[in-house]
């Protein structure tokens, strides 16, 4: 149960409640007592589907229900009928589950029955499913079923149409950027397509530097529009961290071994890893000076030293002190999280002391 | 005593009191739309209570002969008595079995064998049932109840752990698919899910340890991905991870503590999503357990790889399997 206000009401208010529900509950548990039977049964007939309707319109989370409607279905409506029939079935199918929506936008089981609908026609209208996920977007820029809704939609539509939607799909994660910088959930989703987008556009290493230095430009514009958001912060990190091809973070390893990353894409050497860590130490510098207390800009400072230390011979001590003094200054600044930037600093200050 | 008194220390008594009278809401409507559920119920009421120190407030005879009537032909639990077979529910019968010490009361083989069967065999994930919804929490049910009947090797773990790796992101984190976004249950259920197979070294431990201590909040609770509310129940989601990772210490734990007993209902027990909310069964154990993991005094510890009761994770000699 979520966001449910706790109301105590009186005495009478809770009778009368009482009084009203014991009709209610009588014709929901006859509802289910019908189910039970007809399941026994094996009825499958137009009686049934008539019932799970009532049932689900009530309770779209009684999974049994939805079990058994498929059954119903495949027993009876799509049993050796036309598939012209069978498309009118399911597309009243669909039409019944859009209504389930309006109220339930984040049920699982809603979005897997209609799944098994569109997989089970003959001509499922993946275009149309792509503009109600679209609007189911617009309506909550980050509901996650919605958005894994879209890259199942995507992927059967560029599978049936044999044309990539990497591109489009990129370019939808940029407007919703565009639209709202904290948008996390675009932002995961485009670290997603922008190593797609690299390998299927064989781009020469000129052009794929380019479209990475614009990925910084818009990252770049997202931290300085809410420093305090740590969306564009750890996009920004994992930007940097995969432009690597030397480092031995964890990150690295793992992505070395993916088949789509970018390290595979885009190979430079380490005089460009540290002109690139460079870079953006001084876009983070600059930042830091209009935005002293930001926490994601002096953790971002920290982690960059760090992953420069590892790129330069020279400077090692200089580079300790900076990020033993950037740990002193979050533990002031971040009281929640204090013992986190305890651990870092004691990285650095054992380097120095070794 | 007032309200905000009595919300500065766990109401175990009030507690225990609600867990008991769940099963005698049958004049609510919401107990019979909640059907589905009452197997989850009994299992998050029964840990709640044995964290409390109170497992016996339910009847060791009742809990299982209920648990045993929800069991199918192919091995399989449902939600409740005569509901589908599922993932999910056999799960959590077989953890209230594992806590009352009574697997001998159902077929066990069975059990092992549906659970197999939900894995497919090209990808390594598992189904939740016939119906083929994957979902990486599905991994967890399917890791945890195997490992809790001692029998992984039903199963192809080094595929299962192949398709979770799939699912990891940008941030250290896991989706419920390869492609879904972060969120702190499903990284409960995959990090948990390495844990039991010895593999937690493919974890990026300081990027997911740094995603998940930023889940708290202001107020001391925690959301489940960034930019959202805070709720009790990521006080497992997120602190058991946390713990399983070895870093529970980055988060503020009076904080976070304080946000839980606020949560509280103190006149009827049982905590809710959030202060001032109504309180369900979920989230007084997820509240319960959080409190635990963070040391709550008087409460037994709890396993945060399991979400059962430490000692019962001691019994089948499980515990402490998990390296970071």
């Amino acid at each position: 149960m979520h966001g449910r206000k706790r109301v105590k009401p009186s005495a009478e208010v809770e009778k009368l409640r009482k009084e009203k529900e014991v009709t209610k509950i009588k014709e929901y548990r006859n509802l289910v007592e019908s189910y039970f039977q007809k399941k026994d049964k094996k009825e499958f007939d137009n009686d049934a589907l008539a019932l799970t309707t009532k049932i689900l319109s009530q309770n779209p989370d009684f999974y049994s229900i939805w079990n058994f409607r498929r059954l119903i279905l495949l027993n009876g409506l799509l049993k050796e009928c036309s598939e012209e029939d069978k498309q009118q079935t399911l597309s009243t199918e669909l039409v019944f589950l859009q209504e389930l929506f309006q109220l339930n936008p984040k049920s699982y089981w809603i979005f897997n029955h209609r799944r098994w609908c569109l997989e089970t026609m003959q001509n499922p209208d993946w275009d149309k499913e792509l503009q109600l996920v679209g609007k189911f977007l617009e309506l909550d820029a980050r509901n996650f079923h919605a958005w894994d809704y879209r890259r199942y939609v995507t992927s059967k539509l560029s599978c049936t149409t044999e044309t990539s939607l990497t591109q489009i799909e990129f370019d939808f994660t940029t407007t919703k950027i565009n639209q709202n910088f904290s948008n996390y959930s675009a932002w995961h989703q485009r670290s997603k397509l922008l190593p797609l987008l690299i390998k299927e556009k064989n781009l020469d290493e000129q052009e794929k530097k380019k479209l990475i230095d614009k990925e910084f430009e818009l990252v770049k514009a997202a931290f300085y529009t809410d420093p305090d958001d740590q969306s564009a912060w750890l996009y920004h990190w994992w930007l940097v961290a995969q432009g690597s091809i030397i480092s031995t973070s964890q990150m690295n390893e793992e992505s070395k071994e993916s088949s789509n990353s970018l390290n595979q894409n885009l190979s430079i050497n380490t005089s460009e890893r540290i002109e690139l860590l460079q870079r953006e130490i001084n876009v983070v510098r600059e930042l830091l000076e209009l935005e002293p207390d930001s926490k994601y800009c002096l953790q971002t400072l920290a982690n960059l030293l760090s992953e420069l230390k590892s790129n330069v011979k020279e400077d090692s001590k200089k580079i300790d002190d900076e990020i033993v003094t950037i740990c002193d200054r979050l533990i002031k600044i971040d009281k929640f999280r204090t013992k986190r930037y305890e651990d870092l600093r004691s990285k650095f200050i054992s380097n120095q002391q070794g | 005593m007032d309200t905000s008194e009595k919300q500065n220390r766990l109401l175990v008594d009030l507690h225990v009191k609600y867990i008991q009278s769940l099963d005698t809401k049958k004049d609510d409507l919401e107990y019979w739309l909640t059907e589905h559920l009452r197997l989850s119920g009994v299992y998050w009421g029964l840990t709640a209570l044995d964290l409390l120190n109170s497992i016996d407030a339910l009847k060791k005879e009742d809990v299982v002969k209920y648990v045993v009537s929800c069991q199918h032909d192919n091995g399989g639990f449902g939600g409740h008595i005569g509901h589908d077979p599922h993932l999910t529910y056999t799960l959590y019968a077989v953890q209230i079995l594992v806590i009352e010490d009574a697997l001998d009361a159902v077929n066990v083989d069975k059990i092992v064998e549906y659970v197999a069967s939900c894995q497919d065999r090209d990808t390594g994930a598992f189904t939740g049932d016939e119906w083929g919804e994957i979902d990486t929490r599905f991994s967890y049910c399917a890791l945890s109840c195997l490992s809790l009947l001692k029998r992984l090797d039903a199963i192809n773990v080094p595929k299962a752990v192949e398709f979770i790796m799939l699912c990891k992101n940008f941030d250290g984190g896991f989706g419920v698919s390869p492609g879904a976004e972060s969120h702190a249950g499903q990284i409960f259920c995959c990090v948990g899910a390495l844990a039991i197979v010895n593999s937690l070294h493919l974890v990026d431990a300081d990027l997911l340890g740094w995603w998940l201590c930023e889940r708290q909040l202001k107020n001391g609770g925690l959301n489940g991905r960034p930019e959202k509310l805070e709720d009790v129940c990521y006080s497992w989601w997120v602190l058991s991870a946390l713990s399983i990772l070895g870093r529970l210490h980055w988060i503020n734990k009076e904080k976070l503590i304080e946000f839980v007993l606020v949560a509280q209902d103190s006149e009827g027990g049982g905590i809710a999503d959030r202060p001032g909310d109504m309180a369900d069964v979920f989230h007084t154990l997820f509240g319960i357990a959080g409190l635990s993991l963070l040391g709550y005094p008087d409460l037994k510890p709890v396993d945060p790889v399991y979400c059962l009761p430490k000692h019962v994770v001691q019994r089948i000699g499980l515990a402490e399997r998990y390296h970071v």
